[in-house]
């Protein structure tokens, strides 16, 4: 650079350049943005570690809901098919007795035919139908009873049917009939048809005798039974969970991390928070019942800090050979003698400097796991633990003014080491089989005791977050 | 520049940009200035170039070079791009073009911003635009030669007339002040 040069030096002849009006960040940042393909950037950058923590949060949430919602759809899915099979096997049984009332009914055809009995004699063909009929209940009978009330009179009869009638549920009678009904025309249909005469002959009949007979008393009983299912699929369970082997597993996850100290008290720091970093998880659990284990982690984490180091300090200042006591002369006013020594007066300390920290931590965890469901492909868990920190490892760029490094600081341990913390978090699994499961999972760890070395003046207790993903396999003991 | 407001705008945070643009816009308007004469289309030059700044600030790495290099090279882009598009480079050549002027004799008085401002205004177009790159930003003739797409030695030829063309209106300005021409 030769001397030419240096008096044109741009930087230095312009360092005092100032704004024409008009340039204000104000007017220019709607066109700055315009320009930007990405336009506006997102003023909520600095939250995106919570942003994701509540979406997994969410998605947790909400297959836990997914998860009651469904076992309540299934367990009306159950009673349907409950239903459905009641009501089948209750047509099964009323189409076999409607077969055996048909045939029930071809013999008391058969007898009246046989016995030419005439039709005002109606104690002894009721007598007759009802020795017949009394093994089974005649639907057909049924029918003829209500189309004829006039010629139904008898009151014994009226009264079975009530009581019958009252045993059953007012839908479940109504399906029963219409399947009844269903049935017999289609059992009619099969066999040889009846013909006008019989039909008028039998329409003739005063009555013909319904009662509850032992066979469809039993019929209900069924239904009853049929009902309880429930209570046998909770016995089962209870076996299941007897017949449970503890399991022995072991995960590995990884994900990202990050920190913050709400709490610190610094310098000039508040609030000290990191960079998100990595976090690598291996574990093994131990279930001791279905849905409960004991999880031992160890976990190696990176993270990354800019402190940006700057105020002031109460200090104390040694300063040698400094006058404590002078004397006067009285008449002159000069200094006779002074007197001197080493003292220490209070003084004020400036920091200023800018340092770009990484830490890595080992960390050791023991806490308890619960998971949901096991049987469920996705199931909702926590995790409650005691975290012991092994050691911290620490790297530091001191940076100048233009983030240029003008020095490493590694030799100084920055946190200290052996330090306890409670871990808490929220996972869900994704049973892919039966010895491998994916799972995602928030852990927060926060340290009780202060990081700081030089612990006199400054306090860091450090909130570790971060979302993890990882499988887990299952080793059966 | 405060490395926190780096950070900021890595992360894409307008508070950064905020912050980034109060500090450096004055620095970065000194060389637009001098290379946009359109008083109206400056604006819109200071918007195009932060908006490159904050889109490519990511791969800035303060490891390799200082804040305020790293956005002078990024104004002065693109003010020659636009300069280019504008108006097609025209570098007359010469004789002087065949070989290296070497006039390194050193200036007769100490520049102020105000004269430098002066000889800007004054200098032939011709060369005024590799005298700026050259010798008020520091770029190298090959630098200087890719930018404007021209030969390195015509840019060293231009630049040596630049020269020569500042000394001479320097002493002839001297010359006038001592006898209260100016």
């Amino acid at each position: 650079m030769d001397y030419f040069d240096s008096n044109f030096k741009n930087d230095q002849a312009d360092q005092d350049s100032e704004l024409p009006e008009g340039f204000s960040w104000e007017e220019m940042s709607g066109g700055i943005y315009d320009k930007m393909p990405n336009n506006r950037p997102s003023s909520l950058g600095k939250y995106w570690p919570l942003l994701i923590l509540l979406l997994v949060a969410g998605c947790g949430t909400g297959s836990w809901f997914a998860l009651n919602n469904f076992n309540g759809k299934s367990s009306t899915k159950h009673s349907i098919a409950l239903d459905q099979k009641i009501n089948t096997e209750t047509t099964a049984s009323g189409l076999n007795k409607i077969k055996t009332n048909e045939i029930a009914h071809n013999q008391a055809d058969q007898i009246i035919e046989s016995n030419l009995i005439p039709t005002n004699s109606l104690n002894s063909k009721n007598q007759i139908v009802k020795n017949n009929s009394s093994n089974t209940n005649s639907v057909r009978s049924n029918t003829l009873n209500r189309s004829n009330p006039t010629i139904n009179n008898n009151k014994i009869e009226g009264q079975i049917f009530d009581k019958t009638e009252s045993n059953i549920s007012q839908l479940e009678q109504t399906t029963i009939a219409k399947q009844r009904q269903q049935a017999i025309s289609e059992s009619t249909k099969n066999e040889t048809p009846v013909s006008q005469k019989e039909w008028s002959r039998l329409l003739i009949m005063p009555s013909l005798v319904y009662e509850a007979s032992e066979d469809e008393t039993a019929q209900y009983k069924i239904i009853d039974e049929l009902k309880k299912p429930k209570v046998n699929r909770e016995e089962k369970k209870d076996e299941e969970e007897t017949l449970f082997k503890k399991q022995l597993t072991i995960g590995l996850a990884g994900g990202i991390v990050t920190w913050s100290a709400f709490d610190a008290s610094n310098i000039n720091h508040e609030h000290v928070s990191g960079y998100p970093g990595y976090t690598i998880n291996p574990s093994i659990g131990l279930s001791f019942a279905p849905k409960h284990s004991i999880q031992f982690d160890y976990e190696y984490s990176a993270v990354e800090e800019l402190f940006d180091y700057e105020g002031s300090r109460e200090i104390e200042v040694a300063k040698d050979n400094e006058p404590f006591r002078i004397i006067h002369s009285s008449l002159t006013g000069n200094i006779i003698s002074t007197e001197r020594k080493n003292i220490v007066v209070p003084g004020t300390r400036n920091y200023k400097e800018v340092k770009y920290n990484q830490y890595k931590f080992h960390t050791l965890s023991l806490g308890y796991r619960f998971d949901q469901i096991r049987k469920q492909k996705l199931s909702l868990g926590f995790y409650v633990g005691a975290s012991y920190l092994l050691k911290i490892n620490s790297k530091g760029k001191r940076l100048n003014e233009s983030l240029d490094v003008y020095s490493f600081d590694n030799s100084n341990p920055i946190f200290k080491n052996n330090q306890l913390a409670l871990r808490l978090g929220l996972h869900y699994n994704y049973q892919l089989n039966e010895n491998i499961s994916l799972f995602s999972q928030i852990i927060t760890t926060k340290y009780l005791s202060n990081w700081e070395v030089d612990s006199s003046g400054s306090t860091t207790r450090p909130f570790l977050y971060g979302v993890q993903l990882g499988f887990r396999y299952g080793l059966m003991k | 520049m405060n490395p926190q407001i780096i950070i900021l705008c890595k992360k894409g945070l307008e508070r950064g940009h905020a912050q980034l643009y109060e500090n450096c816009a004055p620095y970065v308007y000194s060389h637009v200035k001098r290379y946009i004469k359109d008083v109206d289309f400056r604006k819109d030059m200071m918007q195009e170039v932060f908006a490159k700044v904050f889109i490519n600030i990511k791969s800035f790495d303060p490891e390799k070079g200082n804040f305020n290099g790293w956005i002078k090279r990024i104004t002065i882009n693109e003010c020659l791009q636009h300069v280019r598009k504008v108006r097609p480079l025209t570098v007359a050549k010469g004789i002087e073009d065949n070989f290296e002027l070497v006039d390194d004799a050193p200036l007769p008085t100490d520049l102020k911003r105000k004269d430098i401002e002066l000889i800007l205004e004054k200098m032939p177009t011709g060369y005024k635009l590799v005298f700026m790159l050259a010798v008020m930003d520091g770029f190298s003739h090959k630098e200087i030669a890719e930018q404007l797409n021209i030969a390195e030695q015509t840019s060293r030829s231009q630049l040596t007339r630049a020269k020569k063309w500042t000394k001479q209106y320097l002493l002839s300005n001297i010359q006038k002040d001592l006898y209260g021409l100016l």
